[in-house]
């Protein structure tokens, strides 16, 4: 097992981060035992962070002590690996979506550096109040105003750094993803300091990662 | 300047410089969430009242009565500073998202989905069984296969023959219950629906309004689309075919099921299509606005120009 990144780890082919809950699975993930301590296997197919990471993304701006704003963190397959690097940290994970949410609840109860918030990410301002100063903002949401959402969030809260995970199939069906890509890195370069974007395929279809720097 | 802002354990006047004032909450994971409540509700809070004899700068539109909407200079406080840590937040976030959702729950117009589609589920289960039904019967009959015959069937008199007979017999009373629940869930959502959406179940009939209330997400969502997406809601993979691959864009979608398009020659599928998406339109406001009855005039205009389109010799 080799440290790949603060809190990241990686064995042949698959990355894995130390579990802050032993014993416990959060989506049927394997778990392994090495040098006594436990790890969980990160699903680039059910993750796309850790797609982002296995495609080669130099910079992952998670440590032991990030303060994450997670936009569209459903059951929290994804948020559950921040929560075990960031572990002095906190996650405040948005979820519109009743369903996803209640198995969110359910971690947020085990995970003591969680935080569940129930609203729209179209309206900040509904849990600006709850959010404290973050240094990452994170989004996979896949709606057709993802990158609005992404651009008001960011103005929002300013943090140092947002990642986004944009679904060109979300935003416009008849045109070629590529085209999208260009033209959502053309408005988001407006604002901000466009890091990397990194395809995500083969784990997602049509989808890159895109870090940006204030 | 004044500022004014509320953070999730208290409210907070400052200006350039310093804090002025504040009003922390209880530090209690239940009143905090309540607090929070209010506030996304659009309330405004008794700690928020306090300050309004400052005049302070806000930038909520929440907070309008309470001092000037305009640029609030950003706050750096966090909840630690007094005493309310992260576990506080987190137990009081809880709380609320749970409240929040039991209220979700508790939307009759979230749960007709469900309806709808277990209506659906048990259609097609019904069929796939009378068919499987017919054909274990046909090894017994030259003639007919109905629930009666079945049930009235005679295999044999050798003990597995029996057991075929009870087995057979099984299927068909299964198909019976099949039925009835499915009398039982149709009623359930004809009268939800007489209830709920008064007007646009008038005009498209309680089964098409269930399923264009289920699909649009309840039915205020629905009364904000304009005519031309009801009219191809539930008709989305052919329009998305249709945009991506240029074949011929859909005419309908859920409205197809209605008498007067299903029973309209097809060059008139289209016109008629978009009349009855106009009034559902018209109704749905109706329903989830002002809660007027309007079905028996919309209704009348709707045939009249029905009776138009269809005599007319224009395509």
């Amino acid at each position: 097992m080799k440290k790949i990144a603060e809190g990241i780890f990686k064995e042949g082919k698959r990355i894995f981060t130390e579990n802050l809950t032993p014993g416990k699975k959060v989506y049927n993930e394997k778990l392994v035992r090495y040098k006594g301590k436990e790890y969980r296997s990160w699903n680039p197919y059910r993750s796309k962070m850790a797609a982002a990471i296995l495609n080669g993304i130099k910079e992952i701006p998670i440590g032991k002590k990030s303060r994450i704003l997670y936009l569209g963190v459903a059951n929290g397959t994804t948020a559950s690996h921040f929560s075990d690097i960031a572990t002095e940290g906190i996650i405040y994970g948005v979820e519109i979506a009743f369903k996803p949410m209640k198995k969110f609840i359910k971690l947020c109860e085990e995970r003591k550096n969680m935080v569940p918030i129930f609203a729209d990410a179209n309206k900040p301002e509904l849990y600006e109040a709850m959010v404290e100063e973050v240094d990452l903002l994170y989004q996979d949401i896949a709606q057709k105003n993802q990158v609005e959402i992404f651009l008001k969030n960011m103005e929002k809260f300013q943090p140092d750094k947002g990642i986004i995970m944009v679904k060109a199939r979300s935003i416009n069906i008849a045109m070629e993803p590529k085209k999208i890509f260009e033209r959502v890195r053309k408005e988001i370069g407006r604002k901000y300091e466009i890091k990397e974007a990194i395809k995500l395929s083969p784990y997602a279809r049509d989808h890159i990662a895109i870090s940006v720097e204030i | 300047m004044t500022y004014l802002k509320t953070k999730w354990f208290g409210v907070f006047l400052y200006d350039e410089k310093k804090i002025k004032d504040k009003k922390l909450f209880p530090k209690e994971p239940d009143e905090i969430a309540e607090k929070i409540y209010l506030m996304q509700k659009g309330g405004v809070l008794e700690e928020e009242e306090y300050f309004k004899k400052h005049k302070p700068v806000v930038d909520d539109e929440r907070l309008s009565s309470i001092g000037k909407i305009g640029k609030v200079k950003k706050l750096y406080v966090m909840g630690k500073e007094f005493g309310y840590d992260n576990d506080l937040l987190r137990k009081a976030c809880i709380k609320l998202a749970m409240r929040k959702i039991r209220e979700e729950q508790e939307k009759r117009e979230r749960r007709i989905t469900e309806a709808v589609e277990t209506l659906d589920d048990i259609i097609k289960v019904t069929n796939i069984l009378l068919e499987r039904m017919r054909n274990w019967y046909d090894y017994f009959s030259f003639e007919g296969g109905d629930i009666e015959d079945v049930l009235a069937i005679k295999v044999g008199d050798k003990k597995l023959d029996k057991i075929e007979e009870e087995n057979i017999k099984n299927l068909a009373k299964l198909i019976v219950s099949l039925q009835k629940a499915r009398k039982d869930i149709e009623n359930y959502i004809k009268k939800t629906m007489e209830e709920m959406a008064p007007n646009v179940s008038n005009i498209a009939g309680a089964m098409i309004s269930a399923r264009l209330i289920a699909r649009a997400g309840g039915i205020d969502k629905l009364a904000m689309f304009p005519a031309g997406t009801i009219q191809l809601l539930g008709a989305e993979r052919a329009l998305f075919r249709h945009l991506k691959d240029g074949t011929p864009p859909p005419k309908h979608g859920i409205i197809f099921q209605h008498e007067m398009i299903k029973k309209a020659p097809k060059e008139k599928r289209g016109k008629i299509a978009r009349l009855l998406a106009t009034k559902i339109s018209i109704a749905a406001k109706a329903d989830a606005f002002t809660k007027n009855f309007i079905a028996n005039e919309l209704k009348k205009e709707m045939m009249e120009k029905y009776e138009e389109i269809i005599k007319s010799k224009e395509k």
